[in-house]
């Protein structure tokens, strides 16, 4: 009971929690309006993850929104990876092998898939169904098989049951809808090397592009698929793929001092990235990438990066036992915000 | 070099004891233990044994009989899984745990697990809180628990069997047999636990400890032979293998699990000669894990080191008033990995340990140790402390030291990630203790301070990596007290006991709390006897801890106060036997020591003990 109570307590008082050492946000009031802003996904330890939700004029923060949403209800498990949205819904990754289903507008609970994950990555939905990257193991742990048993899930909406599986024979992590197709790149922590289209409608790979790094992260802009690669070994490649017939475009050779290249976004006729704490823009015309960075953020530990108009948002995960914080810079670099969030804030997704 | 000096040094002083020195009258205790020091060097600090009966009564675990008895602060990761303990308000990896006089924390990771050690195997565990270093090596910066298997050299043949069971099928067994007579004595011992422990979790609906299993069995041998007046040899081993699942949070998680197994064995040739003592140990230890990341597959992670450590002792023992050992130490270790690179590592190291009774009022210790070793930059360390005592029912003790902790085969052999340049952690640490002694009742407090520097921690890099360095300093001011009161009147005894410790451990840039260290801890025991009934109150409380390193008042472990009781009755004259119930947490409090890791509510556990 003294517990219970106590977690209530936590839980109202979370609210309050609000503290911005640039600009001092006030706490958020209003419940159940969870729009025109952005959620920032708290990754938090084995046990434990949060969602935060910031509004778009930056003019308040409210922390852990689904436990102050759905009291009654268990939390959204620990090391939450991602967040995907479908209409009015929001499905919430956890590495707990669990994605809670939300209202995306209230975070009131829809429902839960808690079977048929193992180390679920990143989703989509696609032609009716959700479609969910596996890491299932790691080569680390299972040298043999850990690069080669990735997966993609395939959930029926409704029911939220796995339909069946679409083994990769290949590393599975990002996901993204296009033009009706999936393109699930292959990479993780510098191993993999391609990227892989489903057919959604035969639930079948139709195509793999082949890199010369590990791919990361990727974005499409006007026609083109833009895949970042790298590991802390070869040199970075920014790799551009014609949406129309998917084929590698064009490949650029980052400079070696930029290895380990991470977080690609592409906004504004921008590419933008990160080298550790460093935050490069190159303009998406460039034949070259050149080693100035445009700022470097004051990040402990450089966690993300999400580009948004002309606002750049970088995720610091501190010492990853204390509350992180989202940096907010304009386009040029210049700090304009700092929000305190929950443990390990690892995405931002505007809302 | 510098150990090489020491040994020159060793050698002349040697032979300056055996000359001066030839008419000294030579004792053999009865009951002998492998560890002298914590006898003849620990006078200066606070020192509390746990003898058997106290081990007996206590569940099986080195976490639940510290837990209870000691101010040590523990964080378990769920009933049986990991388990860490904060004495002092140091980390984990500053509590030093002493077999036999040797020192057992893991070369991996630097601490030890306490829910891998099994009490039941050793008839005395002692708990010397402070540094310890100069005498006990890395680790002993909190304070050391020592293991020890006693050996009684006189004609017995005993047995005694214990059988328990009890709430989520646990199961636990120690059996141990003693035959001496007054040259020879050898103890075996095998212990046994298990449970299925899958208790419910207070508060949540229907949940349970999934994947909560676990098993262990220990076998030990202590054996002594006294070859003639001068000569003696003592062999101590220990087998230990155990399995543990790891608990889940929720349902649909990844099961896996844990297997430790160790072993360790120890020789040692005393040779007693007037004034003087040779003291010669050699040891081998090893330790294995293996983590199995998804039970589904027979894949596994796993880290191993095989020890081996020879040791040299010429101690001189002057007019029952002053002691003086020199101690020369090799160390070498050889580990390999998943995940570090395969490595030997080599450490020799010489001592110096001084005591000296100058009245029965005074009595001061003095000791030092210098290490050398290619692996990592370590410092000179030292205790001096001593004893006063000017009236017979009270004891001033004063005491000064300094201690480290070496970097582990993680800190500095994880591919890619270690750091080879690392230092010691080190920590200077002065403590001053009151001691009351009266007939019924002795009371204790103990002020000290420690400054820790060259904290090894994990520092984020950039791009996800993390690796290690020697960055924080630590301040930590504390108070202990504890408290033993026995009375008796007709046939009814009683007998209490309690600790308080108040810890403030802080982070010197931030000024914050550690995290996972308590600002209180209590614990308190009654026992009363009547004839052939026993009954045992233990009450347990842990004040609230921080999870989070910036002292988020939100992200904490809530305060708890736990109690177990426990009823027995013993039967029987010549053999005795007894039959005994215990209730652990009595009152079904709801409660924590790790975040999101509830412990068990109430549960019961049956008990048969035979001595024959």
């Amino acid at each position: 009971m003294k517990s219970f109570k106590l977690y209530l307590i936590a839980l109202l008082s979370s609210v309050f929690l609000v503290s911005c050492s640039k600009d001092e946000l006030p706490e958020y009031a209003s419940s159940g309006n969870y729009h025109n802003g952005f959620f920032v996904v708290n990754e938090g330890n084995s046990t434990a993850s949060s969602v935060s939700f910031v509004k778009s004029d930056f003019s308040a923060v409210m922390n852990n929104i689904f436990g102050i949403e759905n009291p009654s209800q268990a939390g959204i498990g620990g090391n939450v990876q991602s967040i995907f949205f479908d209409e009015d819904n929001a499905y919430i990754i956890s590495g707990s092998n669990t994605i809670t289903v939300v209202d995306r507008y209230t975070f009131k609970l829809i429902g839960r898939v808690t079977s048929g994950l193992a180390n679920p990555r990143y989703g989509v939905v696609a032609n009716g169904k959700i479609y969910v990257t596996n890491s299932n193991t790691y080569s680390y742990i299972n040298p043999e098989t850990g690069n080669t048993d990735d997966y993609v899930s395939v959930i029926n909406l409704t029911t939220l049951q796995v339909e069946s599986t679409i083994n990769m024979n290949a590393l599975a992590d990002k996901i993204l809808l296009i033009n009706g197709k999936l393109y699930v790149t292959n990479g993780s922590f510098g191993e993999g090397n391609s990227l892989m289209i489903i057919d959604p409608v035969t639930d079948t790979i139709t195509k793999t592009l082949i890199f010369g790094n590990s791919p990361n992260s990727m974005e499409a802009y006007n026609g083109k698929l833009y895949v970042l690669c790298s590991s802390f070994s070869a040199d970075s490649e920014l790799v551009r793929i014609d949406l129309a017939t998917d084929e590698i475009e064009n490949t650029i050779t980052m400079p070696s001092t930029l290895s380990n290249a991470q977080f690609l976004n592409v906004e504004n006729d921008q590419f933008y990235f990160a080298v550790n704490s460093d935050v490069f823009a190159s303009a998406i015309t460039a034949t070259s990438i050149i080693d100035t960075p445009l700022f470097t953020s004051t990040a402990a530990t450089f966690y993300g990066l999400q580009v948004k108009n002309s606002a750049i948002y970088v995720e610091d995960a501190k010492d990853y036992i204390s509350d992180g914080q989202v940096l907010v810079y304009g386009d040029t670099g210049i700090l304009a915000y700092q929000i305190n969030v929950g443990l390990i804030p690892n995405g931002v997704y505007f809302n | 070099m510098t150990a090489k000096k020491l040994f020159l040094f060793w050698i002349l002083l040697l032979c300056q004891i055996v000359c001066a020195q030839q008419d000294s009258i030579v004792k053999l205790k009865e009951v002998v233990v492998s560890d002298v020091c914590l006898k003849n060097f620990s006078k200066t600090q606070s020192v509390r044994v746990l003898n058997d009966s106290v081990i007996q009564k206590n569940a099986a675990s080195l976490t639940s009989l510290l837990n209870f008895n000691s101010t040590i602060y523990f964080k378990e990761n769920g009933l049986g899984m990991v388990s860490s303990p904060s004495f002092r308000g140091t980390t984990a990896q500053q509590t030093a745990v002493i077999w036999n006089g040797i020192n057992i924390n893991s070369q991996l990771n630097g601490q030890t697990d306490f829910n891998t050690i099994t009490t039941k195997d050793f008839e005395n565990i002692t708990v010397r809180a402070g540094g310890g270093s100069s005498i006990y090596g890395s680790s002993a910066m909190g304070g050391s628990i020592h293991l020890n298997n006693e050996l009684v050299f006189n004609n017995q043949f005993q047995n005694d069997l214990f059988l328990s069971y009890g709430s989520f099928n646990t199961f636990g067994a120690n059996y141990k047999v003693n035959v001496a007579n007054e040259k020879t004595a050898m103890q075996l011992s095998i212990s046994r636990n298990s449970s299925s422990n899958d208790y419910e979790y207070l508060g949540f609906n229907n949940r349970k400890n999934e994947n909560g299993q676990f098993y262990n069995t220990a076998l030990n041998a202590s054996f002594g032979y006294k070859i003639n007046r001068f000569n003696s040899i003592k062999f101590y081993s220990q087998f230990y293998d155990g399995e543990r699942h790891f608990s889940l949070f929720s349902s649909s998680e990844t099961k896996t699990k844990y297997k430790d197994f160790n072993t360790r064995n120890l020789l040692e040739w005393e040779v007693i000669h007037n004034a003087v003592t040779s003291n010669l140990k050699i040891a081998f230890l090893s330790e294995e894990y293996k983590y199995f990341g998804n039970i589904d597959y027979d894949d596994f992670t796993f880290g191993k080191v095989a020890t081996f450590i020879g040791k040299y002792a010429i101690s001189y023992h002057w007019n029952d008033k002053m002691d003086l050992h020199t101690i020369v130490d090799f160390n070498e270790n050889k580990g390999s990995g998943s995940n570090i690179q395969k490595v030997k590592r080599t450490i020799a190291s010489g001592s110096l340990l001084f005591t000296h009774d100058v009245s029965t009022v005074f009595n001061y210790e003095i000791s030092v140790k210098k290490e050398e070793t290619a692996s990592y930059k370590s410092p000179i360390l030292f205790s001096v402390g001593t004893n006063l005592a000017p009236v017979s029912y009270y004891n001033l003790k004063l005491n000064f030291s300094r201690n480290y902790r070496i970097p582990t085969y993680n800190d500095l052999y994880w591919e890619q990630l270690g750091n080879p340049n690392l230092k010691a952690e080190s920590s200077y640490q002065g403590e001053i203790s009151n001691i009351f002694t009266f007939k019924k009742w002795r009371i204790s407090g103990t002020v000290y301070h420690t400054r820790i520097s060259d904290m090894i921690r994990w520092i984020p890099k950039g791009g996800g990596i993390v690796s290690p360095e020697n960055t924080a300093k630590v301040s930590i001011i504390g108070f202990e007290s504890a408290l033993d009161w026995a009375i008796s009147f007709h046939q009814h005894q009683f007998k209490c006991s309690a600790t308080y410790a108040y810890t403030q451990s802080e982070d010197e840039a931030t000024r914050k709390q550690l995290i996972y260290v308590p600002f209180h801890k209590m614990t308190a025991g009654l026992a009363y006897s009547f004839k052939r009934f026993a009954a045992n109150y233990q009450y347990l409380y842990n004040g609230k801890v921080f999870t989070q390193s910036d002292n988020n008042p939100d992200k904490i472990v809530d305060w708890y106060l736990i109690s177990n009781v426990d009823l027995a009755y013993t039967l029987g004259n010549i053999s005795k036997y007894s039959i005994g119930f215990k209730v652990l947490n009595l009152w079904n409090e709801k409660y924590q020591s790790v975040e999101n890791r509830p412990l068990p509510g109430r549960n019961f556990n049956l008990y048969l003990t035979f001595k024959f």
